[in-house]
């Protein structure tokens, strides 16, 4: 390995725990009590170096969110033959990655931040949460564009999924921080989308 | 008037103004931030009254936001000609009122104390949500008894109902405190109760 590879390695392998550490005492303080010493410390690295990687606390929390709703490949719509399997499995993925990755708790600290700092919230809410529903929209927009969907208001169908997927297994977890995924959860969209072929489908 | 009678009075009127302060006290700066001392001289009572009408600051948070939800109510349906306008009726007085009274700011300050106060969030969300979706599970249930609906799973339809609209309405205005009263409302709400009938009418 060359110097610079290696610096480069020493350099990445800082940058990923002091995300890890930021989200943790994020996680652990909320937004506004969360020191920066704080995660330097737990990252064991001075807080010299993370200004070097996050030039401050808010780009800290921006880029824990931007990991937190990272879509990975499995994200989109996947080709295959039934429809209702197609959507309910990617329901299922954005479910599983929101409570694995405790998206819940990510968002409770953006709400609790809305009264003091609304501009700062909005920032969050349009950067890392809206473009979680364009993008499912847009995967209806796919099945559309494949036939598997009548042409229709895809931004709609969004609310119609997320909406009812929400009710069931977001909003509770927003207020209750030990909420796991029920064993129903799979039972609940697929009723959803069932639902939602019956108005939409191909 | 007698004395009695007298008392009650001033102390109902206290009860009122404590909880009028409370509500703007916690509105201005969220759970932790508000200090019964300042709710009290702000109701103009002294600090022992306001703990003879609310046992803890928990207590006075509690009946604010039940008093808020108390007017945000999905009364019985109202004679109807068209069942389509009624529902659509019913669901935009319950967007609007949810507006007016603050409703979201206040569930905004539950969320955010989830990590400090978890049993209170827990109480107030089977309280207000989970049972408020009762009383429309109700109305559904009567309306299918009636023959206006086919039968169906009116727990599922109510949260398919009411969570489409907050998707679109509610979500977003979590994340923003300026957030007022949607004014084109109806032509969403319609969609939303078309699609119920298309799905559950007869």
């Amino acid at each position: 390995m060359g110097l610079e590879n290696y610096r480069r390695s020493v350099s990445e392998a800082k940058h990923a725990s002091i995300l890890k550490a930021g989200r943790d005492v994020f996680l652990r303080d909320g937004y506004s009590r969360a020191a920066v010493s704080d995660i330097a410390r737990d990252a064991n690295v001075s807080t010299a170096t993370l200004y070097k990687h996050f030039r401050s606390k808010e780009e800290l929390f921006d880029a824990v969110l931007q990991e937190a709703y990272e879509a990975d490949e499995s994200d989109s719509i996947a080709e295959g033959a039934d429809t209702e399997d197609l959507i309910v499995a990617y329901c299922m993925r954005v479910l599983q990655s929101q409570y694995e990755r405790r998206v819940h708790a990510l968002l409770r600290i953006i709400i609790a931040e809305v009264p003091k700092a609304p501009q700062r919230a909005r920032h969050l809410y349009e950067n890392f949460v809206t473009p979680r529903h364009v993008a499912s929209a847009q995967a209806l927009e796919r099945l559309v564009a494949l036939g598997k969907l009548k042409p229709h208001d895809t931004y709609y169908g969004a609310c119609f999924l997320g909406g009812v997927m929400k009710e069931y297994l977001v909003w509770p977890a927003l207020f209750d921080a030990s909420m796991t995924l029920p064993d129903n959860a799979e039972a609940i969209v697929r009723q959803a989308v069932r639902a939602y072929l019956e108005l939409y489908g191909a | 008037m007698g004395l009695e009678e007298y008392r009650r009075s001033v102390s109902e009127n206290k009860h009122a103004s404590i909880l009028k302060a409370g509500r703007k006290h916690f509105l201005a700066n969220g759970y932790s931030g508000a200090a019964a001392a300042e709710i009290a001289r702000e109701a103009d009572v002294s600090t022992a009254t306001l703990y003879k009408h609310f046992a803890s600051k928990e207590e006075l948070f509690a009946a604010v936001v039940r008093d808020a939800y108390r007017e945000v109510e999905f009364p019985p349906l109202p004679e109807h000609s068209n069942l389509s306008d009624v529902i659509v009726a019913v669901l935009s007085n319950y967007l609007v009122l949810n507006f007016e009274r603050e409703v979201t700011a206040l569930l905004r300050i539950v969320i955010a104390e989830v990590p400090a106060a978890p049993q209170l969030a827990l109480d107030l969300f089977d309280e207000l949500i989970t049972s408020r979706y009762q009383k429309m599970v109700d109305i559904v249930d009567q309306l299918i008894l009636q023959g206006d609906f086919k039968p169906h799973d009116s727990q599922f339809g109510v949260r398919l109902l009411i969570g489409t609209i907050k998707e679109n309405y509610i979500w977003p205005a979590l994340f923003n405190s300026n957030a007022t009263a949607p004014e084109n409302a109806d032509g969403f709400l319609r969609h939303v109760v078309t699609d119920y009938l298309r799905l559950y009418g007869k």
